[in-house]
Formats: structure tokens, C-alpha cells, sequence
């Protein structure tokens, strides 16, 4: 079952802006799923789309296979949106039973799951202050409580640390692993890429409203490019090699054809068998999530 | 309904916070005295002016001019219950209209909506639980005001016409109206725009015809304001058939309402 699905899914502005074009995505169940993207890409678009905030102009949505305007799909969903904007006048606390009643927990489970998400995010001490008294890092955990209450099937994050400061920070990546380990779905968006990296187990990257690539970290890596270590070079193979436009280096000694692609390295790779030369080793071009960022949305001169 | 009920309590929850009912009491209180006051001043004006001019020969006040005193002074009890109850009922219509046309869009605004929209809450029930805590509001201001009247009349030794008996709940009924055609406004337009339109559409202190009542909906019909000032009598009959048109009306204005948010865009 796919827990998140579009189809064809796009959104143009009144004025005539396409915010996004015909966005086709599934994420899995128990996936971690990265969604990144410059500003304007259509990321928030995206998530207000899939709960349902916004009309599409084309296509549709789907969560845990149900169209996104049934608001029974919300009741497995946990969202914590990039400003967290909550009710100022509660307490943590009763906020969070507010919000408990809202998705239906029953009264009695209400305050004890409260605590619970309270302690989780470290803010139990502070669960019986009124909310206007929170530091930004307070709303931003107390905004990730109310997307814990309910033990959700699937989370929703939205930017989710921009204001936290390290060491919330990295509490909120052990929740995520957590999470993760304990196999709940989780949608982040965030421009903290060594973060995504650090936990997501596939990211789609967005470009002016196209989804420019999806795979796993490895995925992206290889359509980058790698390197093949052969052993000895035939004068054959060369000139067979030179057709291709395919590198050859020598590189500490060893022979090595740097392929820029998936397509260039199965050539590579026919040519050398057809000319009788063993590869001894390849080497998937390692990037980081930063490198596959920037060059997926044409920007490898501000690297 | 477990939905629309929390979202009702929190709607009273940030008005309490507001300290808006407090400051809404004070001023019945505040009005309750004021008219009070003023109306043993014209009591005592009416009898000191009858009596000067009507005292027969004998230094004693005739009969005639016995009951011209009563009625004058019954005058000035009706004209200053209906003032009382003009500027409560304007307090009312005012409140009304902030509370209507802010409910949904300062949710919007805020972004709080998003949060509480994400939980498994669908539209309608958001926007019903915000009109039911409106409703809560207007419901305790009326009874405020039926309190008011009630001692404001016991004071000063006034007999509650069967109109001014029914004012508060008639009050109340015309706040239903005008709450939900400025909810209903408040989701094409500004707010603030919203609650003046809303103000204007609603006829009950605007005795003239207004061009305007072609195309937006007329409250006149429960228009008692006059009935007050003219001591007249309604039957228990019209209170009924008020009461159904102005139930009627809300429920068209909040169904129209209910489709609007239904496809708005929270942007």
C-alpha cells in the first residue's frame, strides 16, 4: 500500500503562476521520504495539496489510497507545518488535549498521551506555561507534539528544525530515527540537506514545479557517474573507448575510464568485454546529498 | 458533533481571552444605571412641569391632568426602555459582527487553521463550531440584557410589554442573521468589509428603505425597536414567526457559508 500517491497532480495560481506540473510520486510504507527543493520549487504546494488545503488544477492525491479531502485519512497523520501557529491563550499541555479530542482520543487517554509527547519532545516541565510565554524552539517542539499525539502512520514535516538550535536538533533526529525504526512513514521537507541525508531513505528533488529526480541516495549517485579501474588497456580498447565519450585516466597507476552516467557506463562497460578487458573494480561515484542537489537543479558553479 | 463542540469551546475559550464578555457585562451594567438614572430625572421633570401647570384652584392636581402626568411619565419609561434597548442591542449587533467575521478568518490568518484542519476535522464542522461558539456568545449577551431589562424595568416601576418581554430573544434571533451573512461575508471579503456589509444588510436600526436591501438581506421584520418605543403589543404568534424567518434565513446564509469554505483555498 503506498501511503502517499499523486497523480498527474499540478496546481496553477489564480494570475496564471504553475506552482506545480503534473507531479506523479508514491512513497511507501515504513519510508522515510526527503522532499527537497529551492524556494518556489513547489514543495509547500505540495504538502497544502496533500492535506487538502489547496484545490488541485490537475490531477489527484492520495493518502493510505484514499482521496486527500477525506478527513478520515487525517485521523493516521501527523502535521507539523514550517511556522508553527498555535492557539496562544492554552497551556502546552491543554493544548495538546484540545487537539486530542480533535482526533478523536478518548478523554480518559487524553492528558496521559499529552505527557507522553510532552516528555518525548522535552518539554513536559514546561507543558503547564501558557503558549505565548514558548521561545520559538518551544512552539517548534510543542508543534511537534500535537504531530506525535495520535502515534501517527504518517508524519508530514514541514522545515521541520529551522528554529531549533543544535541540540534540539539532533533530539529531533533521534526522534526521527526512532520513528523511522519503529516503521512509520515520515514526508520531510527541509533545506537542511545534511540532515535529509542523514536519515531519509529516498528524496525527490523539485525544480519550478517538476519533479527533477526521485530515487535513494544511491540512485541519484549512479545516474552521476562512476569510475571503472580495468586492467591492462589494449590499443584496441582505446581507440574502441575513444568512441565513447567516456575518460581515460591514469589514476595512481591504475587504469581507470570515469564514466559521467548510467547510459556512458554500460558502453564503457560493453566495449571492454567485446575488447577482453577484465574490470577489476567500479566505483559509483560517491556524492554527497548537497552535490546531487546542486546539480539537479543546474546550479554546479555555486558549489 | 464531538468536533464542532471542542471547536465551539475554544472559539468562548479565546473571546474569554479577549476579555470581550467581560467587558460586554460591564457595559449592560454600566447602561443599566445610566438609564436608571436618567429616568427618575425625566420622572421627576414630567411631574414637577404637570404639576405646575395643572393645579386647580384648590392648589390640588385635578384628575385630568392626574392621567395626563401618568401617561407622560409611561412615555418617558417606554422611551427610555427603548433607548436601553437600542444601544444593548447595537452593543450586540457590534459584538456579533466581530465574532462572525473574524471567527474563521483570523484562524486563517493566523495559520492555526492549518493545525486543526490536519486532524481528521472537515470543513463544515470547523465552520459550525466556530458559528455554535459565536451562537454561545450571543445566547449569554441576550440573556445578559433580558436580566438587564428586567431589573431596569423593576427599578423603576415599568410594566414589560410583551415586545420588550421578547427583546432579548429577538435580539438574540436577529444576531443569528446578521452572524451568519458576516461569516458568509468574511470568506469573500476582508473581514472588516464583511462586518460593515453585514451591518448594512441588517435593517432592524434603520427604519428607511434602503436601496441597499435589494440586494442584500433585510432584518426589518424583527425590527421591535419600534414596538418598544410605541408600547405596542405583539402576539406570542409573531415571536413564533419571527423566530422560524430568522432560523430560516441563518440556516440559507450558513449553507451558503458551508460552500464557500468548502471550496476556498487556505492560501
Amino acid at each position: 500500500m503506498s501511503v502517499i500517491r499523486t497523480e498527474d497532480l499540478g496546481k496553477t495560481y489564480k494570475g496564471g503562476t504553475a506552482a506545480l506540473r503534473g507531479l506523479n510520486l508514491t512513497v511507501n510504507e515504513a519510508e522515510v521520504f526527503g522532499f527537497l527543493g529551492p524556494n518556489g520549487a513547489g514543495k509547500s504546494t505540495t504538502i497544502q495539496l496533500l492535506l487538502n488545503f489547496l484545490r488541485p488544477s490537475t490531477g489527484k492525491a492520495y493518502l493510505f489510497d484514499q482521496p486527500v479531502s477525506c478527513p478520515e485519512t487525517r485521523s493516521r497523520l501527523g502535521y507539523l507545518p514550517e511556522s508553527v501557529n498555535l492557539h496562544s491563550y492554552y497551556s502546552g499541555h491543554r493544548l495538546l488535549e484540545l487537539y486530542g479530542g480533535l482526533l478523536g482520543i478518548r478523554r480518559a487517554a487524553r492528558s496521559r498521551q499529552a505527557r507522553e509527547v510532552l516528555e518525548r519532545v522535552g518539554l513536559l516541565e514546561a507543558g503547564g506555561q501558557t503558549v505565548s510565554t514558548y521561545s520559538k524552539g518551544m512552539l517548534q517542539r510543542l508543534g511537534l507534539a500535537q504531530a506525535l499525539l495520535n502515534d501517527p502512520d504518517l508524519l508530514i514535516l514541514d522545515e521541520p528544525t529551522s528554529n531549533l538550535d543544535p541540540v534540539a536538533r539532533r533530539d529531533f533526529r533521534d526522534i526521527l530515527l526512532d520513528l523511522k525504526a519503529s516503521g512509520k512513514t515520515v514526508f520531510i521537507c527541509s533545506h537542511i540537506l545534511s540532515e535529509v541525508e542523514s536519515v531519509c531513505d529516498r528524496v525527490a528533488i523539485l525544480q519550478q514545479g517538476n519533479l527533477n529526480q526521485v530515487g535513494t541516495l544511491e540512485e541519484l549517485s549512479a545516474a552521476r557517474g562512476c569510475r571503472i579501474a580495468v586492467g591492462d588497456l589494449t590499443a584496441e580498447a582505446l581507440e574502441a573507448l575513444a568512441a565513447t565519450a567516456a575518460r581515460v585516466a591514469l589514476e595512481r597507476g591504475v587504469a581507470t575510464i570515469v564514466c559521467a552516467d548510467e547510459k556512458m557506463r554500460r558502453e564503457v562497460e560493453q566495449v571492454l568485454q567485446q575488447n577482453g578487458v577484465a574490470i577489476e573494480r567500479v566505483e559509483i561515484e560517491k556524492q554527497s546529498l548537497e552535490e546531487i542537489f546542486f546539480a539537479a537543479i543546474g546550479r554546479e558553479e555555486t558549489q | 458533533m464531538s468536533a464542532v463542540l471542542l471547536i465551539a469551546g475554544d472559539s468562548i475559550r479565546a473571546l474569554l481571552h479577549q476579555r470581550l464578555l467581560v467587558a460586554l457585562m460591564l457595559v449592560t451594567l454600566g447602561l443599566t444605571v445610566l438609564f436608571s438614572v436618567l429616568l427618575t430625572e425625566a420622572k421627576e421633570w414630567v411631574a414637577q412641569n404637570l404639576s405646575n401647570a395643572g393645579l386647580d384652584q384648590t392648589g390640588r392636581l385635578d384628575a385630568k391632568n392626574l392621567n395626563q402626568m401618568r401617561t407622560g411619565i409611561d412615555m418617558a419609561g417606554s422611551f427610555f426602555m427603548a433607548g436601553f434597548y437600542w444601544f444593548t442591542a447595537l452593543g450586540g449587533t457590534v459584538v456579533t459582527l466581530f465574532i462572525c467575521a473574524s471567527a474563521v478568518a483570523t484562524d486563517i490568518r493566523r495559520g492555526t487553521i492549518r493545525i486543526v484542519l490536519a486532524k481528521p476535522v472537515s470543513r463544515a464542522q470547523f465552520l459550525l463550531g466556530k458559528y455554535c461558539g459565536a451562537v454561545a456568545v450571543m445566547f449569554g449577551y441576550s440573556l445578559l440584557i433580558g436580566i438587564a431589562l428586567v431589573l431596569f424595568a423593576y427599578a423603576n416601576e415599568l410594566n414589560l410589554n410583551l415586545a420588550a418581554r421578547y427583546a432579548p430573544w429577538l435580539m438574540f434571533c436577529h444576531n443569528l442573521m446578521v452572524g451568519s451573512v458576516a461569516l458568509l461575508l468574511s470568506l469573500l471579503i476582508h473581514p472588516l468589509l464583511a462586518a460593515v456589509v453585514a451591518y448594512f444588510a441588517s435593517a432592524t436600526f434603520l427604519s428607511s428603505p434602503n436601496s441597499l436591501y435589494s440586494i442584500l438581506p433585510s432584518h426589518d421584520r424583527i425590527n421591535v425597536f419600534t414596538l418598544i418605543m410605541a408600547g405596542k403589543l405583539i402576539t406570542p404568534a409573531d415571536i413564533a414567526l419571527l423566530t422560524l424567518y430568522a432560523f430560516v434565513v441563518t440556516a440559507i446564509f450558513l449553507l451558503l457559508a458551508l460552500w464557500r469554505f468548502h471550496t476556498k483555498e487556505l492560501i
